[in-house]
């Protein structure tokens, strides 16, 4: 598999995950800049209320004073001129708070310049009317209150009136942009949902077909590895087959050479042997000088039948073919014995009956095999070996009183040899197990079964 | 009367050779061969010998089964001295012959002038 597959996620699907957090960031940063306009469009409501009240508040101001003035013409009474002196003192306050409300609209800045205008006029008439009402020009002064004061009055509040519809008309044209405003930044908002909706969608089948996909992979993965080791298995019966039939070429072919050096070779040297002994031994009276030579060649022919003698034994157990195995591993016994001097014993069945004509050769080199081990590695006193015919099969048992095997023995220089010895069992369908005796010493045995277990790989 | 002597060799050759020298001692003659069991045995129960020489590898068969042969009971004539003469030097195989009724062991490879002895000293008894 790639490097890219094994990541947690493919990058097209961090890229559309990516975008998505993106937009809904992108989302709440228009919404709260939303929230921000709708908060400064409240108090520029607000805004508008006070400047709508400081308004009233002027003209209450002045009906108060004109009141106060014409209640003091009536009844003559000063008491009365005191709410025009109160509202003549409130008047510039009040312009005065106006003129900082409006200080950002110039249309309103110049209409409150016309008023303080209007209003410094009107009160400069009553400061003139109410001296010539004090003065005893009485009809006078109340004929120009209602004459000149009349027509300020209405003047100031038509300039009043329209201060105040200005002021709502700004705030009616400020509040159709916020709602514009707050219209698009929803309609924003309402898309952006729909597109993460669709990103989060999108998401969403993109990781389940990478999941199925992966899933799918794992699964050829699996089934490509059962199979390797199908394959692996396979090969290994095969290599053991072709071991096995390897063996079995080389026992047949060294029994074939070693027939061979016995039956031609082996003829030939006895001929010549009994013929130069028979002709030394007539010579030895009459020409002893050559009796001595043919005595010399005959040493020589000896030797050579010796040397033959040996190979044979190395190629092929003769007493195998000719006595049968219980012969032959009684013979590796005393020849155990022979070599090391130490006791061997042997209880073998020499009818061993009708058995399978590749398994002596197997018990016999098995045997030798064991032999040969415990000669180097035991330090064994005694021996004994038990060849058995019983009613499941043939068992072979070699027990010494040595050292007993090395735990790690499969991994060291006998590996190779115990390796033999199990593989070649196993072919016969049978079973070789080696282990450390209960007390001391070795165990080694194979049991070759007539039942002829089938080869398991 | 000359003591009979029967050769059961596989080798044409070295029974050549064997029936010269024996054939040269005084008072003994061979009185046949064979080179495999089968025939041996054939001939040994349609004719009677006093000794008898067997090699243990044959053409057919083993010596040491016509030595187990000659030793089951109904045997009219067995013969008297039975000899094995071989190449196996093992002495599981002497071990074997001795129980299967062999009178003596020789190794073919140096023990046939001790074998002519055994023979000649018989046929001097025999005489």
């Amino acid at each position: 598999m790639s490097k890219r597959n094994n990541r947690a996620l493919p990058l097209h699907i961090s890229l559309l995950i990516i975008g998505g957090v993106c937009l809904v960031i992108g989302n709440a940063v228009s919404l709260w800049a939303n929230l921000r306009e709708l908060k400064t469009a409240t108090e520029s409501q607000s805004h508008t209320w006070i400047v709508v009240n400081r308004i009233d508040d002027v003209r209450t101001t002045l009906m108060d004073a004109d009141a106060g003035l014409r209640a003091f013409f009536a009844t003559k009474n000063p008491e009365f001129l005191q709410h025009y002196t109160a509202a003549k003192a409130a008047l510039p306050k009040h312009v005065a708070e106006l003129d900082r409300l409006v200080a950002d609209n110039p249309r309103q800045v110049a209409l409150g310049y016309t008023l303080r205008q209007l209003i410094n006029e009107r009160l400069a008439g009553v400061v003139q009317r109410i001296a010539q009402f004090q003065s005893g020009d009485e009809a006078l002064a109340i004929a120009q209150m209602y004459d000149i004061g009349g027509r300020q009055t209405a003047g100031i509040r038509r300039l009043l009136t329209t201060m105040t519809e200005a002021e709502l008309a700004l705030a009616r044209v400020r509040a159709a942009g916020v709602y514009r405003t707050y219209v698009q930044t929803n309609v924003l908002a309402g898309m952006m949902s729909v597109v993460v909706l669709l990103l989060l969608v999108l998401t969403y089948f993109l990781i389940d077909r990478n999941v199925r996909r992966r899933e799918k992979a794992e699964q050829a993965l699996h089934t490509l590895n059962a199979s390797l080791e199908e394959t692996v298995l396979q090969r290994t019966a095969q290599l053991s087959q072709l071991s096995a039939r390897l063996q079995n070429i080389a026992e047949r072919e060294k029994m074939a050479l070693a027939n061979e050096l016995h039956d031609e070779l082996g003829a030939n040297l006895t001929a010549m042997n009994l013929d130069v002994a028979a002709v030394a031994s007539r010579l030895k009276d009459t020409h002893p000088t050559l009796a001595v030579r043919l005595d010399r060649a005959l040493h020589v022919l000896l030797d050579t039948v010796q040397l033959k003698r040996r190979i044979i034994h190395g190629l092929r157990p003769s007493l195998l073919d000719t006595l049968g195995l219980g012969s032959a591993v009684a013979a590796l016994c005393e020849d155990y014995t022979a070599r090391t001097g130490r006791p061997c014993a042997a209880q073998v069945t020499e009818e061993l009956g009708e058995i399978d004509p590749e398994w002596p050769i197997a018990l016999y080199r098995i045997a030798q095999e064991c032999l040969t081990n415990i000669t180097k590695h035991a330090q064994a006193s005694e021996v004994q070996v038990v060849l058995s015919r019983e009613a499941q099969g043939i068992r072979l048992r070699v027990v010494d009183d040595g050292i007993g095997i090395d735990h790690n023995a499969l991994d060291k220089s006998l590996a190779h040899g115990l390796r033999g010895m199990r593989e070649r069992v196993r072919q016969l369908g049978g079973m070789f197990v080696i282990r450390r005796a209960d007390e001391r010493g070795t165990v080694a045995e194979a049991f070759l079964p007539f039942a002829g277990l089938a080869v398991s790989p | 009367m000359a003591l009979s002597v029967f050769v059961v060799e596989d080798s044409l050759m070295v029974r050549t050779i064997m029936e010269e020298q024996i054939n040269d001692l005084p008072n003994v003659v061979c009185c046949g061969h064979a080179d495999g069991e089968p025939s041996a045995l054939e001939h040994l129960r349609s004719a009677a010998c006093d000794v008898l020489i067997l090699d243990i590898k044959l053409k057919a068969g083993t010596g040491l089964g016509v030595l187990r042969a000659v030793a089951e009971a109904g045997w009219h004539h067995p013969p008297q001295t039975r000899i094995i003469f071989s190449n196996y030097a093992d002495p599981a195989f002497r071990t074997l012959a001795m129980r299967l009724g062999a009178t003596h062991f020789f190794d073919k490879t140096q023990e046939f002038p001790a074998l002519l002895a055994l023979v000649s000293g018989l046929a001097a008894t025999t005489h």
